[in-house]
């Protein structure tokens, strides 16, 4: 299996490996669909409820603050009630001692021109009475809008006059008067302090301008900016009610806040928890589910070997003992596990195990069985060798024998062609002395005859000369002069006939020839001859026959093979045809056939047409040299072979195969 | 690595194209401690005049971004808060709003090559320098030197008891100083009262000091809430004696807490709440709108001093710098009227004399 990176994965694993991948896979991949699910639900689920989580914590505080300021109203209220029918001395007293319970930090007791009849102060602030007493707050936004409404009025806005800081103040008109409130500067932080303790959430309170008020785990950057933008339009249902939820920035963070409104003083209480991934439960749960992920991947990882080990070891041993098998070790059963397919193969496996014995018994029968056979054999081989030493020494013996028989009969041989040449040499001179014998026997005789004829006349000459012996003279002399004449120029012939047979080989002239030119040569002499005969020669040369070889006796040879056909093969036929053809043998050779349609060689003849003096036509012209010429001519100097067939009545084909470079003759010595 | 070098060019490239980024301007004053009205009122102007810029327009189509720190009127806030600020690239500061907190930012701005437009710093010392602390209101000794004048020609007073704050003494007493110096100057006579701010003083106790020496009015160099305290106490006694006191003192709280113990007070207001210009009512309702209140002396010149400094960041061409464009491309419309920086980057604006009638500041002509 090719992997990405040119990897190349075997398709074989250890069974322990794949059963740990399976396992920690399983593993993994049930957590993390498991995993996936849990976080799919829980964490909407989680922050919906911080979110609803917030947003009734704000509506808490909104509803805390309003609870605070009731009561302080309520106190203040009373105050007023009571005041407007107890004597002014008690009615301050009262004043006082409202002002030492707690929550106002000043209440003072305005007349209709806004003088400070009496201001009710925490102890310690002895010089602040002083200057307070008489005081004009005609101006003072609160007193003004208590006064003109006729009313209580909360105010967030309210500037202390004992201070001179914004705190929230508290009119409440009655009678001729207007009971002023201040609360304590700290109020604020007061009121949310004591509601929402414990959490590290932020808390922050804004007024109706969006200003901050008061907050809790708050970051300066969100202290000093204005929120109002943040806060518009939102439901009717953050003025009391439920409050609302709305994702907005602290600290450069989404947080799911909750939003509540109070309507005493407009001011907005908000209650954040991080959204999304920074939520803290939302960060736990993930946190557990990917430590559960780890932690069971660990598990796995830690736990998958081992139980891949007790798997697979029954196996390993089954294989150890298969193994043992395998190097012939019978006889040990297999172990057994827990798991049924795997003893289910072992007890396959020890029947198996027993079969192979069996077999390996029976095999070791025929062994020994065949190892006797063995021996036999072996034993009738030796016999066997012995026997074909002796007989090849018998027939190294007989084939000695034979050798020495053979080169006797190869010195017979050569002896007998020696002889047969000598016999032959003898049987060529025999005939040369005999056809010279004749002619120039008579040659002698004539030559002799005249010169008794010269001599009886020149005893007619003494006698007295007459002319009739004198004609007769000339009449002798002229007629044995003739007849010496023909037979010395017969002796002339054969003696040159002689010397065509004695070749002398090292005069005869060698060249590069092509046949075709020289038979072509041939027929050209032969042409006068053949013009005066109704009969034809045809030759059939390939061009390209190139030869080194001699020339003039291949001629001859040719000359003489024709010559034959013409006055053997013809006679007494009225056409006959002489086909020349010549076909390259090989690279080195050429076959010379020369075949005419005549009267074919007598059978009794055919043995010995090549020997010397064998005619047809004895004394009929044939010297019966011309077969042996040829032959001569063809095995020695050309270094070739002939051989011809006949039929008789039908003709004769001569086969002349020479090389087309001649041998090297040795220099005549 | 030629890979890497080419790829750290093309970034270069990039960013040497990429669209430039919003400008940013700081904003630094006290919302918290003590002066926290000061600051609140000095951040509210300022947002509102970023809000109304980018309403507009912003610069180069993208808006300006504020950036509030606070520095609590504590130096080591404070300098934390400039360096924050500095180190964030802004282009401007709009701020500190007092003199004490200019001392400690100043030199770090400098450093930092920041330009500080403070709405609200008067000492004198910061006057006539070639820094980056440019000025909307004028110094103390013009203020003094109006207020001696006034008095001394207007009303002839020749007798003048100083009730001032030593809490704040590096403001008060250079304020008291100068019109000290200009009062005695024209021939007058100034007997200080001095004593210590705190929510439990001994008013009575002071303001009897106060007229023990038989002045012909008395000078109050207090914050606004002390400034109602002692005419509360010294209209008990004197009703009609005359009663002044400077800038710090003209805020909605003198009148609230004085009541008529305040009317006929007369003061200095950075602007002429009256006024028709149609810039200062469209900040007040925009003011009023947003934050229930007035702008006060604060705000308005916040708003004056954030105005000048997107103004000039606007005009400004090529590669000048906020500081010369503050300086050159003036005058920069304002709530009233116009600012106008000279060379020291002082504006040298003079504050208008005002009285309180029927509770509203309103100018003398």
């Amino acid at each position: 299996m090719r992997l990405p990176g040119g990897w190349m994965a075997s398709g074989e694993w250890r069974l322990r490996t794949s059963l740990v991948v399976l396992l920690v896979v399983a593993t993994v991949v049930t957590f993390g669909v498991i995993a996936a699910g849990v976080l799919a639900w829980r964490v909407p689920a989680a922050l919906a409820e911080d979110a609803a989580r917030m947003r009734s914590e704000a509506v808490r505080l909104a509803h805390h603050l309003e609870q605070l300021l009731s009561g302080l109203e309520g106190r203040l209220g009373a105050l007023a009630g009571l005041d407007a029918e107890l004597p002014p001395e008690q009615g301050r007293r009262l004043l006082d001692a409202v002002v030492a319970e707690g929550g106002f930090q000043a209440v003072y007791l305005l007349g209709r021109d806004g003088r400070v009849e009496h201001v009710a102060l925490p102890p310690g602030w002895t010089n602040a009475q002083a200057s307070l007493q008489g005081a004009d707050l005609s101006r003072n936004p609160l007193f003004s809008a208590a006064r003109h409404l006729d009313r209580r009025i909360w105010s967030d806005r309210y500037l202390s006059a004992l201070t001179g800081e914004s705190t929230v103040g508290l009119a409440i008109p009655f009678a001729d008067h207007v009971l002023l409130g201040e609360v304590a500067p700290d109020f604020a932080q007061y009121a949310i302090g004591s509601g929402a303790e414990g959490r590290a959430n932020p808390v922050l309170v804004v007024d109706r301008a969006g200003e901050y008020v008061a907050g809790r785990n708050l970051a300066e950057s969100d202290r000093l900016r204005n929120w109002a933008a943040d806060l518009r339009d939102l439901p009717a249902t953050a003025d009391g009610g439920d409050g609302a939820v709305r994702q907005l920035g602290f600290a450069g963070v989404l947080h799911d806040t909750g939003i509540a409104r109070s309507g005493k003083l407009d001011w907005t209480f908000m209650v954040a928890v991080p959204a999304g991934l920074a939520n803290p439960q939302v960060r736990a749960t993930v946190a557990i589910v990917f430590g559960g992920f780890l932690a069971s991947m660990l598990l796995a990882l830690v736990l998958a070997p081992l139980w891949a080990s007790r798997m697979s070891s029954p196996l390993r041993a089954m294989i150890a003992e298969t193994r043992a098998l395998t190097t012939g070790k019978f006889g040990g059963g297999i172990t057994r596990g827990p798991i049924r397919e795997f003893n289910q193969l072992a007890t396959d496996m020890e029947t198996m195990a027993e079969a192979i014995r069996e077999r390996q018994s029976e095999l070791r029968q025929s062994e020994a069985r065949l190892r006797q056979s063995l021996q036999n054999v072996r034993q009738l081989n030796l016999e066997l060798e012995e026997r074909v030493e002796r007989r090849t020494a018998d027939l190294a013996h007989a084939n000695d024998e034979l050798s020495a028989a053979m080169e006797t009969l190869k010195m017979a041989q050569t002896e007998l062609v020696r002889s047969e040449k000598l016999a032959s040499l003898g049987s060529i001179v025999g005939g040369v002395a005999h056809e010279l014998n004749t002619p120039i026997g008579n040659g002698v005789m004539a030559v002799s005859t005249l010169h008794d004829e010269v001599g009886s006349f020149r005893g007619e000459i003494a006698k007295g000369l007459r002319r009739a012996a004198l004609d007769a003279f000339v009449d002798r002399v002229e007629r044995g002069s003739e007849i010496a004449l023909r037979n010395l120029k017969r002796a002339n012939e054969l003696i040159a006939s002689f010397k065509q047979v004695a070749v002398d080989q090292t005069s005869v002239q060698r060249r590069r020839f092509r046949l075709g030119e020289v038979v072509d040569e041939i027929l050209l002499t032969l042409q006068p001859t053949m013009r005066r005969t109704p009969y034809k020669v045809r030759a059939r040369i390939p061009a390209g026959v190139e030869m080194d070889s001699y020339p003039g006796p291949l001629g001859q040879v040719l000359t003489n093979l024709l010559n034959n056909a013409l006055t053997h093969g013809f006679e007494g036929r009225r056409h006959g045809l002489i086909e020349i053809v010549a076909e390259p043998l090989g690279d080195d050779r050429v076959c010379l056939t020369v075949t005419d349609d005549g009267s074919g060689i007598p059978p009794a003849l055919a043995d010995r047409v090549f020997d010397p003096f064998v005619t047809s036509k004895l004394g009929r012209g044939g010297s019966g040299l011309g077969l042996h010429i040829v032959w001569s001519t063809v095995t020695a100097v050309l270094g070739g072979s002939i051989s011809f067939t006949s039929e008789a009545g039908h003709g004769t084909t001569f086969r002349v195969i020479v090389p087309l470079v001649a041998p090297r003759q040795p220099a005549a010595g | 690595m030629v890979r890497a070098a080419f790829l750290v060019l093309l970034l270069a490239a990039l960013a040497a194209c990429s669209p430039p980024e919003p400008l940013r301007v700081g904003f630094i004053g006290g919302l918290s401690g003590r002066v926290a009205d000061l600051g609140e009122a000095g951040r509210n102007g300022a947002q509102i005049a970023v809000e109304e810029f980018n309403r507009a327009g912003g610069i180069n189509g993208l808006p300006v971004e504020l950036i509030v720190r606070d520095d609590g009127q504590n130096p080591e806030k404070a300098i934390a808060a400039v360096n924050d600020l500095v180190a964030m690239r802004v282009a401007a500061i709009v701020g500190p709003m007092t003199s004490a907190m200019a001392d400690v930012v100043l030199p770090i701005a400098q450093r930092g090559g920041v330009v500080l437009v403070s709405p609200t710093v008067t000492a004198r010392k910061f006057f006539g320098l070639d820094d980056n602390l440019f000025l909307v209101m004028s110094s103390t000794r013009e203020e003094a030197a109006l207020s001696a004048d006034f008095h001394f020609r207007h009303n002839r007073t020749r007798r003048v008891a100083a009730i001032h704050d030593l809490r704040n003494r590096s403001y008060t007493e250079s304020w008291l100083e100068d019109f000290t110096v200009a009062f005695q100057a024209l021939g007058g006579n100034v007997v200080p009262v001095a004593y210590e701010s705190s929510q439990d003083a001994d008013v009575q106790g002071i303001v009897r000091r106060a007229l023990d020496s038989r002045p012909d009015a008395v000078l109050l160099i207090t914050s606004a809430v002390d400034a109602a305290r002692f005419a509360q106490k010294v209209r008990a006694q004197e009703p009609a004696l005359l009663l002044f006191a400077n800038e710090r003192a003209t805020t909605e709280r003198l009148i609230e807490l004085g009541g008529k113990a305040v009317e006929g007070m007369v003061l200095h207001n950075y602007f002429d709440q009256a006024s028709a210009a149609e810039g200062l009512q469209r900040l007040r309702r925009a003011y009023g709108e947003r934050f229930q209140r007035e702008p006060g002396f604060a705000g308005v010149a916040a708003y004056d001093a954030t105005r000048a400094v997107l103004e000039a960041a606007a005009r400004r061409s090529g590669n000048e710098s906020l500081r010369d464009a503050l300086q050159k491309r003036g005058p920069f419309a304002g709530a009233e009227g116009d600012l106008t920086f000279d060379s020291s980057g002082d504006s040298r604006r003079v504050p208008h004399i005002t009285v309180v009638q029927d509770g509203r500041f309103v100018v003398l002509h």
